[in-house]
């Protein structure tokens, strides 16, 4: 395999987490984005949740892409996402019972999550399994590391704990505000977030550019 | 007389999802044989991490009425003669915030409240779940069952006007707070009329 044909492959997972990031870039799943993230271990979770459903679903997609009418696609790809949703809660209620119950009805509702829809139809049913694959881990890990940021701020601003645990200094010194683990909290750091995030991968895109733009421009003279 | 004609495109769509939600169901029953929950046994499970004597016998809730809003869902004698009660609290009329409410374990011997503790939620960490804290559930131990007022109806209950005990509030979390002590009021009741009261 040739390195640029190389690097298309791998391609989707690095988009996934910086250029389409889902939450930050795409604006996709914000209603499970704002509830579940009052704490990073929920964020956490819930991203990896959803990024299991996201690749096992993207790969069934990809395998089926010729053989599922085009007519029916969405009902065939609800059917594969609230499988995969269907078995990750069964698992997670027998072995992980306190998170099943923290995620609540929300783990439920990753059936409908639209960026899982979006990347069935949008990606895995117009690619072979393997970029599918690895779009579904790309988005995945995205989705989680912003999940899992915004439950780190939002939990240490609000109750002054870190994935549970407390930082008794933090508490002592009245730092905690329940504000940012109610959801007006949640859309404050959120739009903060968004606004950072968008810079930094905007900064660092137009970096890459110029570094690209002298490199050929070198080769060139 | 219009003849009768399969549509081919209509018998693949039938196939085709067909096929997928037959394999989909196969995949989950298999899932399903492993990952059964015996909600029996997690209880049990529960009642033993939170109270030393092992349970003697199950008691029948036959007949029993509820006060309106809680359900009493299980009822044990441990050993040492003690009460634990599983009383659920629904999210109606403002009490809690868990979408599938909230479960409380209470222990009551002779006549005191020997232990409350939280067995299912889903409130907010650092708000509502501050309710189901052991050090803030401490506060129920050693108050006897004569101290608290149980009413027919949840609505009639909050806030409390009868002078008897009252718990202290988690702050910001009024409504979780209820459904904690709603749940303590259900066990209380079912004390009284299933035979430990007496």
């Amino acid at each position: 395999m040739s390195k640029a044909s190389l690097r298309e492959t791998f391609e989707p997972l690095t988009t996934g987490v910086f250029k389409n990031n889902a939450t930050f870039r795409l604006v996709l799943g914000t209603c499970p984005t704002l509830a579940v993230t009052t704490s990073a271990l929920n964020g956490l979770s819930m991203g990896l949740a959803t990024t299991f459903v996201l690749v096992c679903s993207n790969a069934i997609v990809s395998l089926l892409r010729n053989f599922i009418p085009r007519k029916v696609r969405i009902p065939a790809y609800i059917l594969v996402i609230a499988t995969f949703s269907t078995l990750v809660q069964m698992i997670m209620r027998k072995w992980l019972p306190d998170l099943y119950d923290s995620l609540g009805l929300f783990l439920s509702l990753v059936v409908v999550n639209c960026i899982l829809l979006a990347r069935a139809e949008s990606f895995a049913s117009l690619n072979p399994v393997i970029p599918s694959v690895l779009d579904g881990v790309g988005i995945g890990v995205g989705f989680t590391f912003s999940l899992t940021l915004l439950g780190f701020i939002r939990e240490l601003l609000g109750t002054g704990c870190v994935f549970g645990f407390e930082l008794s200094f933090l508490v002592e010194a009245g730092l905690p505000m329940t504000i940012f683990i109610l959801p007006a909290g949640g859309f404050m750091v959120y739009g903060f977030m968004m606004v950072i995030f968008n810079v930094a991968v905007k900064a660092a895109e137009k970096k890459l550019a110029e570094r690209k733009a002298l490199k050929s421009g070198g080769g060139n003279a | 007389m219009k003849k009768f004609r399969i549509n081919n495109e209509s018998v693949k769509i039938v196939v085709s999802l067909s096929v997928i939600a037959l394999v989909a169901a196969l995949l989950l029953a298999c899932v399903n044989l492993f990952t059964q929950v015996d909600e029996n046994e997690e209880l049990q499970k529960a009642i033993a991490e939170n109270y030393s004597s092992p349970i003697a016998e199950e008691l029948s809730t036959e007949g029993y009425v509820d006060i309106n809003g809680t359900e009493l869902q299980a009822a044990y004698i441990a050993e040492d003669g003690a009460y634990i009660f599983l009383v659920h609290v629904s999210k109606e009329n403002r009490i809690g915030y868990s979408a599938d409410g909230v479960g409380v374990i209470t222990v009551i011997k002779e006549g005191v409240i020997v232990k409350v503790a939280g067995y299912s939620h889903s409130e907010t960490p650092g708000l509502g779940a501050n309710a189901f804290k052991e050090d803030y559930l401490a506060q129920y131990a050693g108050v006897s069952v004569k101290d608290v007022y149980v009413p027919d109806d949840l609505k009639l209950t909050f806030p409390d006007t009868t002078g008897k005990f009252t718990p202290e509030k988690v702050t910001s979390a009024t409504y979780t707070t209820n459904a904690v002590f709603a749940a303590v009021k259900g066990a209380v009741k079912a004390y009284n009329e299933l035979g430990g009261g007496l």
